[in-house]
């Protein structure tokens, strides 16, 4: 199934696994055309990277 | 003995058992752990220059006394590893978020001025009420991979899981804090402000 493209269930498992590994070129497009059309995992791929920011701002906070 | 930081280094006990809990899986080891750790923190509270943020520090402080407690726990319970679980094998959960063709059964919205809540108290109390309601495994893993920073693979280890399985637990928290703020926090944007 590897030319299939993403949807939005394997789009958002590969935007959070890119916080855990290097993702394939062939991943990185596949997910990037994803995105271009999917305003929905735009957010959920802007929300990651909010959860990402605020756990480091957690980890200091006084 | 009324040093105003004795209440300010109390504030950040729910902080601490949150981080002990994610290392040590047993609440009445992490109490213990943190109970410690303050005590030592209050005797030592005039070495603290200020140079990292009091939160910083206190987290030093309680890091050895979890490993301390680790070492001597070794044999219990809680150290064993959870792949009996097979939480992360299992993707069925994901079907409660996308539909049979793979989209998103409720859709992520545009998130208005998240940088504004960090700065807000109560955003962080929602932060911290999302973080407790993550099932599993996952509020644990999540704390210590994205809260504390530590390597996946030290995490995967330690919780006795692949590395798969410990990207597909930091994925699932990931998606309930996602869909737990957007209710509790960034869903309510104009019932906040009106």
């Amino acid at each position: 199934m590897k030319d299939e493209e993403p949807n939005c269930r394997a789009a958002s498992k590969l935007l959070s696994i890119a916080y855990e590994r290097r993702l394939s070129p062939d991943e990185l497009a596949a997910l990037q055309r994803h995105l271009d059309e999917c305003l929905m995992c735009r957010n959920f791929d802007s929300q990651l990277k909010f959860l990402h920011n605020a756990s480091q701002r957690y980890r200091t906070k006084d | 003995m009324t040093d105003p930081r004795f209440a300010e280094i109390e504030s950040h006990r729910p902080y601490l058992l949150r981080y002990a809990l994610a290392q040590l899986r047993d609440g009445r080891l992490a109490e213990e752990a943190v109970q410690e750790a303050l005590l030592a923190a209050l005797e030592s509270i005039a070495s603290f220059g200020g140079k990292s943020t009091l939160r910083t520090w206190l987290t030093s402080i309680l890091r050895f006394k979890v490993i301390d407690l680790q070492r001597r726990a070794v044999a219990e319970r809680a150290q064993q590893p959870l792949h009996e679980e097979a939480e992360g094998g299992d993707e069925t959960w994901l079907d409660e978020l996308f539909d049979a063709t793979g989209h998103w059964r409720e859709a992520p919205q545009t998130w208005s001025d998240p940088g504004a809540a960090l700065e807000q108290r109560r955003f962080w109390e929602a932060f911290e009420r999302c973080l407790d309601r993550v099932p599993g495994a996952g509020g644990r893993v999540f704390f210590r991979r994205e809260i504390v920073g530590e390597d996946t693979e030290a995490i995967c280890k330690a919780e006795g899981i692949t590395a798969s399985n410990c990207w597909v637990i930091l994925h699932r928290a990931r998606l309930a804090l996602r869909v737990c703020l957007e209710k509790s926090w960034f869903g309510r944007e104009t019932a906040r402000e009106g």
